[in-house]
């Protein structure tokens, strides 16, 4: 039976993470994170979730009420080299996409190639032709964040093109 | 009403009729038709009126290719332009003809035929001329054209969607089901695309049988048999529409059903690409070929034996290869008569000649159709002319013409992914030659008739598909064919049987009604070349796309210049192959979505408070005025204005761009992009400066704060914050690798509400906070971090309207709330919330920048006035070079000036031309912005002038709507020269 779920993301803790290739696997190790773990794959602990997008550029995310111990570590780690560790969590609207048709929903919303898109990873890429970050969980569930100003938008059309496929269906 | 559906055979569900209407007529139909078969099953022979002489015009072929078929579905989910023989048939349907007035049995366009030798290609570019083109433009096209756009919105579902794989099979005949079959038994990911309701291509109308059961219940068991693989996905009716760069394909995927209107854009990336797209039966042209009763042969079997409809009574086959002889058959086992065989050779295969034989029927070799002849509403017969030299005629009654020219490989895909064509001596037909893209064909696309080989063919395609990709293949067992019906005998070539080749009635392209005769007037008039004759003619443009009409047009042309069809060579297959609607394009976007709007956290409160929303640059919607109950925009400006330059006003500041710089370079960086120095600025301090382009034009100002060693905090203007991003990331990642800084855009993480006016700060130190507000602890250009009513908050000491202000950054999460305390925390100063057109007053009046008024793409920062702005004993910043060479060439610029109109009145239009009255009204700058200003107690205008700031005290002219306006050149800052009231 077709079913999607889509729910708005209430705020979490996100970090932007952006420095030196080497500077970025130091920090991954301080967050007891292997430095082997390849681009895209999102490793996770008890206190957070941690993705390197590309060598130059992390992703961090968390609970909210982690939020500023959370920061503070990472300012700590980062003071020790030259990283850049940026608080972005009002930056990003975030919803909650699952269900049997969640692929047929998301294959309206990103061009990218989900089937390469296994659980526990995430990529940064457009969304509806705006930049965002799309992460498939370890639960096989997906999360799409955007820039809060287009939250409405993004929203919408969602909600939109989960009308169409259930009708289509 | 004579029903021309068969008694049995076909593959429809008896046991479900449907009810439709075509054009107001109701008929009935079966589950399984197409609008097509079911309107030929119900005798209707003319579909609609043709595109400039609106000659009727009814079935021809099948699929994509029968461009004849063109209707307008009606109602709910009205659509123009819909292929009658690709839409399936549902309860209630209803249709009509297009191009056609008052109806398409009696339309009056159709008068126009008498004229139709006023009328040949490219009348429009010789005629109708006097006294110009378009006082006749607009008749001339409604009489032309097909469908008309629906005038409400539709109901339907329109998708965009996107999808990978790793091998994508175009077409479900025998090829392409052999194709997937093997790409997916050896571990590919596969899609399957075919433009038809049920799998099969070429075998609905193939009597052939494979595994020992028919041809087409073996298509639908080996689909079935792929549905199952959880590799395969499969889409019908959908059409591929073009073929792009990095081996992507868009699909145009419609239903149209009773209830449901849905069409699905795709966008799909394969790794490999196999074509399987099959052939198109060519046509024979003949004078009348575009009549009613005119069908391909391989139509006249698709219909019988697909949807059980007879597409005749007694029959005339014409035809120049023996693949076409399997007609004669499925002719006669609908026991439709065939009254004889018109072949063109000379000499007929013994098996052909045979089966006509057995057909009762009369052969005729050497004979070719001169005519079709016109009957009521369709054809009643042919007329013959014998090939072999001698004068004599034939004439044969008959309803129904079965033509074959042989077969155009279907390459238009394959052309358009830049592959080459080549043309074969054979098959007299271009076949693909070398690939671009990662492209494989397989079965008719290659000139390969037999159905063993087309089999076979698809194997390989799909082998050397999965081998790029590095899989092992796993070869599927080949079915067995026990009587291979189909032939790969060469054809022998006709492109027309118009032998005078001035024929106006010998059609090539049916659907922009370009015949044999337009051909030849191109050449005679120059357009020797196929791409320019195909411009001219239009002939394979349009709905066409070079299905039917382009091989016999090469064909001909290259009889008329006696050349080889090789040496005219082919035009260039473009998207789309078949029509798209707008709306698959445009997908899920609708309305505003189109160009999407950004919002505040604030926005709602200023929406719900009534304030008239505009966009402010970079899709940001904000507030531009709140006009109170009865109160005009001017009103309310010029209130909101005193309430900033007399108490308190609030603005939300929020889509400001906003980086976070972090870096041991960061000041090196902010030395290059701006035009000032940044050395020295101490912490919580900032300074404003202005960026140029590399062409020392002003790109954009703004402020930097330190907010500690290493990290700084910059602002841009809300327009230009995703350039100067874009602008930062080249100077550090490109041009100054070396620059150790990194940038982070922060721009939604922020919420900012400002506060400004004399009473500002009164405001502030009333609120519940931690930080100072006083002007030694917290002075102009500074930086304060603390709480307000607990919110954590960062205050920048910055003025854009030359009042004391303070801009307070939140998170965006606390931004409605910190906006709404501040709000009633006003109360007392009866605060007001200011919009973006009070805020240019303002900003007018201190003759502050606006990126979009004074910065126009011409002017630096000299010229705006801000030479203390540039440091030139800085080694280099973007711009220094080009900058100094113009100002060491004297070039004359535009410099910016203040205006006092002399009626103080007076406002001019924003953009006016400043002109030099005694020269001709030579333009000499422009109005760059124009307010009236209750602070100076008149209108006041800035502007750019040639030499402005030595022309102060002259009265100049801008010219609106051809009026003069004189006003005085002043100096461009109104308010408070000296800066006094900012820095409180």
């Amino acid at each position: 039976m077709t079913q999607i779920v889509l729910e708005r993301i209430p705020i979490q803790a996100l970090f932007e993470i952006r420095g030196a290739s080497i500077d970025l696997d130091y920090l991954t190790e301080q967050l007891e994170f292997p430095t082997s773990m390849r681009f895209g794959q999102l490793a996770a602990n008890a206190s957070m979730q941690y993705v390197r997008f590309g060598p130059k550029r992390g992703f961090i995310k968390s609970d909210v009420y982690k939020e500023f111990l959370l920061e503070s570590k990472l300012l700590n780690h980062a003071s020790e080299r030259q990283i850049s560790c940026v608080n972005v969590s009002d930056m990003y609207s975030g919803f909650l996409i699952r269900g049997t048709n969640q692929i047929q929903l998301l294959n309206q919303i990103v061009s990218i190639n989900l089937h390469r898109l296994k659980p526990a990873s995430a990529v940064a890429t457009e969304v509806f032709e705006l930049g965002g970050i799309l992460i498939h969980s370890i639960q096989s569930e997906y999360e799409v964040y955007v820039a809060r100003s287009y939250e409405d938008y993004v929203w919408n059309r969602i909600v939109r093109c989960k009308e169409s496929e259930l009708a289509n269906a | 009403m004579a029903s021309f559906r068969l008694s049995n055979g076909g593959r429809i569900d008896r046991s479900q009729p449907l009810k439709f209407k075509f054009n107001g007529k109701a008929y009935t139909g079966f589950q399984g038709d197409t609008l097509a078969s079911a309107l030929m099953a119900n005798a209707v022979d003319t579909l609609s009126r043709s595109f400039k002489y609106h000659r009727r015009r009814g079935l021809q072929n099948f699929g994509a290719a029968d461009v004849s078929s063109m209707v307008q579905i009606c109602g709910a989910n009205e659509s123009p332009n819909v292929l009658a023989s690709v839409q399936p048939l549902y309860q209630n349907l209803e249709a009509r003809s297009v191009n056609c007035w008052p109806s398409v049995e009696r339309d009056l366009g159709s008068l126009l035929s008498l004229f139709s030798s006023l009328m040949p290609s490219g009348f429009y570019y010789k005629t109708f001329m006097l006294p110009h083109w378009h006082l006749y433009e607009p008749a001339i096209r409604k009489l032309a054209g097909f469908g008309s756009a629906p005038k409400r919105e539709s109901d339907g579902i329109f998708q965009s969607c996107f999808d990978h794989c790793d091998v994508l099979v175009v077409g479900a005949g025998p090829a392409g089901l052999m194709a997937a079959k093997t790409a997916v038994a050896s571990g590919a990911r596969v899609l399957l695309v075919d433009e038809m309701s049920e799998p099969g291509g070429c075998l609905s109308y193939s009597e052939a049988v494979i595994d020992n059961i028919p041809a087409m219940q073996w298509a639908q068991k080996t689909a079935q048999e792929l549905r199952q693989n959880r590799n395969i996905s499969m889409l019908r009716n959908s059409a591929v529409w073009g073929y792009h760069e990095g081996n992507m394909v868009t699909v145009l995927q419609r239903k149209i059903s009773k209830d449901r209107f849905s069409v699905k854009n795709w966008k799909v990336w394969a790794k490999q690409v196999v074509l399987a797209t099959g052939a198109i039966e060519r046509p024979i042209i003949f004078q009348n070929n575009d009549a009613p009763g005119v069908l391909s042969c391989s139509a006249v079997r698709h219909y019988i034996q697909q949807f059980g409809v007879a597409p005749g009574k007694k029959a005339v086959l014409f035809v120049n290869n023996d693949g076409a002889y399997e007609t004669v058959s499925t002719l006669v086992k609908s026991g439709i008569n065939v009254a004889a065989v018109v072949d063109i050779r000379s000499s007929v295969g013994a098996e052909s000649a045979h089966q006509v034989k057995m057909a009762e029927s009369e052969l005729l070799p050497a004979y070719q159709v001169k005519k079709a002849l016109l009957g009521r509403g369709r054809i009643n017969g042919v007329l013959l002319s014998s090939r072999n030299g001698s004068s004599r005629t034939k004439k044969i009654s008959c309803d129904l013409i079965c033509v074959s020219g042989g077969w155009n490989p279907a390459v238009h895909l394959f052309s358009q992914s830049r592959g080459s064509l080549r043309f074969d001596d054979a098959l007299a037909a271009f076949v693909p030659d070398r690939a671009v893209q990662q492209t494989h064909v397989a079965g008719r696309i290659q000139g390969v008739y037999s159905l063993k080989n087309i089999l076979l063919q698809g194997i390989k395609a799909a082998n050397d598909a999965v081998t790029a990709l590095g899989l092992s293949v796993r070869q599927p067992r080949i079915p067995t064919i026990v009587d291979d019906v189909g032939s790969d005998a060469p054809p022998e070539m006709l492109w027309t049987a118009d032998d005078g080749q001035k024929q106006r009635k010998s059609f090539v392209d049916l659907a922009g009604d370009v015949t044999v005769f337009d051909l030849g007037l191109a050449l005679r008039e120059g357009y020797s070349k196929i791409e320019h004759l195909k411009r001219y003619t239009t002939t394979g443009m349009g709905l066409d796309q070079g299905k039917t009409a382009n091989v016999n047009a090469i064909g001909i042309v290259a009889e008329m210049t006696g050349q080889h069809p090789a040496e005219v060579g082919t035009t260039t297959f473009r998207p789309p192959y078949v029509p798209v609607e707008f709306g698959a394009i445009a997908g899920s976007r609708c309305n505003y979505e189109v160009l999407p709007y950004r919002h505040t956290p604030m926005t709602q409160w200023h929406i719900q408070n009534g304030a008239a929303m505009h966009e402010a640059g970079a899709r940001w919607r904000r507030p531009a005025f709140y006009p109170k109950s009865g109160e005009s925009m001017q009103d309310a400006i010029r209130r909101e204005c005193k309430a900033v330059r007399n108490g308190a006003g609030i603005y939300d500041g929020s889509p400001l761009g906003k980086f976070e710089l972090l870096g041991n370079d960061v000041v090196r960086l902010l030395n290059l992009v701006y035009t000032n120095s940044f050395d020295g600025i101490k912490d919580s301090r900032g300074r404003y400066g202005i960026m140029m382009n590399e062409d020392a034009i002003v790109f954009d100002d703004g402020v930097t704060f330190r907010l500690a060693e290493n990290h700084y905090f910059m602002f841009c203007s809300t327009g230009s914050a995703p350039a100067t991003e874009r602008k930062l990331e080249k100077l550090i990642n490109v041009e100054q690798p070396d620059l150790d800084v990194i940038v982070t855009p922060v721009t939604e993480q922020w919420a900012n509400a400002t506060v400004c006016g004399p009473m500002a700060r009164k405001m502030l130190e009333s609120a519940e906070s931690d930080i100072d507000f006083s002007r030694q602890q917290f002075p102009f250009m500074s930086f304060a971090e603390g709480r307000i009513s607990d919110i954590p908050v960062r205050i920048f000491r910055v003025s854009f309207t030359g009042e004391l202000s303070f801009e307070i950054n939140v998170k965006s999460r606390f931004g409605l709330q910190l906006w709404e305390y501040l709000i009633e925390l006003g109360q007392t100063w009866e605060i007001c919330p200011v919009g973006s057109e009070a805020n240019h007053v303002l900003r007018v009046e201190k003759g502050f920048l606006s990126m979009a008024h004074e910065v126009d793409g011409t002017v630096d920062p000299i010229d705006l006035g801000r030479r203390n702005l540039v440091h030139r004993n800085k080694p280099d910043f973007v711009g220094k070079r080009t900058m100094e060479i113009r100002r060491r060439n004297r070039v004359q610029n535009q410099e910016l000036i203040g205006l006092y109109p002399l009626d103080c009145n007076q406002l001019i239009t924003e953009g006016a031309p400043l002109v030099d009255v005694k020269n001709n009204n030579h333009s000499e700058g422009f109005v760059s912005a124009c307010v009236w200003s209750d602070a100076c107690g008149r209108s006041i205008a800035l502007g750019l002038l040639n030499n402005g700031r030595a022309r102060k005290g002259e009265n100049v002219t801008a010219l609106v709507d051809g009026k003069p306006i004189p006003a005085e050149v002043t100096d461009p800052v109104f308010y408070d020269p000296e800066g006094i009231k900012l820095r409180m």
